[in-house]
């Protein structure tokens, strides 16, 4: 089971992130925030919790990277 | 990026006469606050209490209720409250506390306006393009106020007005709200 910290943490990250893409002038996607900050605000507790919070955990950008 | 300067808001001197369990302080702009709860003796407890109490002491503040005021060579002269607040406490009268509190309500009402306002455009057929726009600011502000929470929970108050100030500058989403710094666009893409 995943603390909610370390959820929060994620998405303090994910944030700065957002803001460093948003400087340089980018338009970055922020699905994935939205999600994150939606699921620690949940009031209730999900089916299958830890799977779906280790994927929010272990989410990063190279994930859509595809092998040769 | 540098944050405010630390700045005194508001004083609040109350000789507790009444009982009184809370206090309101006027505050204009979101942000990181102390408030620092002091207590000091009255004037009863200065004139009434024995020398050898009094000597237990390094220095002596004291409050009539209006002003507060320093013992030096054995008598009283008026002090600032921003003197009591910034001294090592120390071998001195004073006794405080210290509360953490980090204002946010000038965004969530940005927030509410934004939120209003996508509810506007969506009846009028004729501010079709601004809804995206709209949509956008309230996604930024809205994952902007729960980023805040968070670290606010972590105790990282410092880190949370760093965040809070970069908002008000580069997104310049809210200036209508209680936000006086200028748009100095930090290369943010809307």
């Amino acid at each position: 089971m995943v603390a909610r910290d370390e959820l929060k943490g994620k998405a303090i990250q994910e944030y700065d992130k957002l803001l460093r893409e948003l400087r340089k002038g980018k338009q970055p996607k922020y699905d994935f925030l939205m999600t994150l900050i939606s699921y620690i605000g949940l009031p209730v507790l999900i089916d299958n919790r830890d799977f779906v919070e280790q994927k929010l955990l272990n989410y990063h950008d190279t994930i859509y990277i595809r092998r040769g | 990026m540098e944050t405010k300067k630390i700045t005194l808001v508001d004083v609040l001197l109350d000789d507790h006469s009444e009982d009184i369990d809370s206090v309101t302080f006027h505050v204009d702009q979101d942000g990181y606050y102390t408030v620092d709860h002091v207590i000091l003796p009255n004037m009863d407890w200065y004139e009434t209490s024995q020398d050898d109490y009094r000597e237990y002491y390094n220095t002596i503040y004291v409050t009539d209720g209006e002003k507060v005021y320093k013992e030096i060579d054995g008598t009283l002269q008026e002090c600032t409250v921003k003197e009591i607040l910034e001294r090592n406490i120390e071998g001195t009268t004073i006794q405080k506390c210290r509360v953490d509190i980090f204002y946010t309500a000038g965004l969530q009402n940005c927030y509410i306006w934004y939120c209003k306002q996508i509810f506007d455009s969506l009846l009028n057929t004729c501010e079709k393009n601004r809804y995206n726009d709209l949509i956008y600011a309230r996604d930024f502000i809205w994952m902007t106020l729960n980023i805040i929470d968070y670290l606010v929970g972590f105790k990282q108050y410092l880190e949370a007005q760093r965040i809070l100030e970069n908002f008000q500058r580069c997104g310049g989403y809210c200036k209508d709200f209680s936000i006086t710094k200028p748009d100095i666009n930090c290369g943010c893409s809307r």
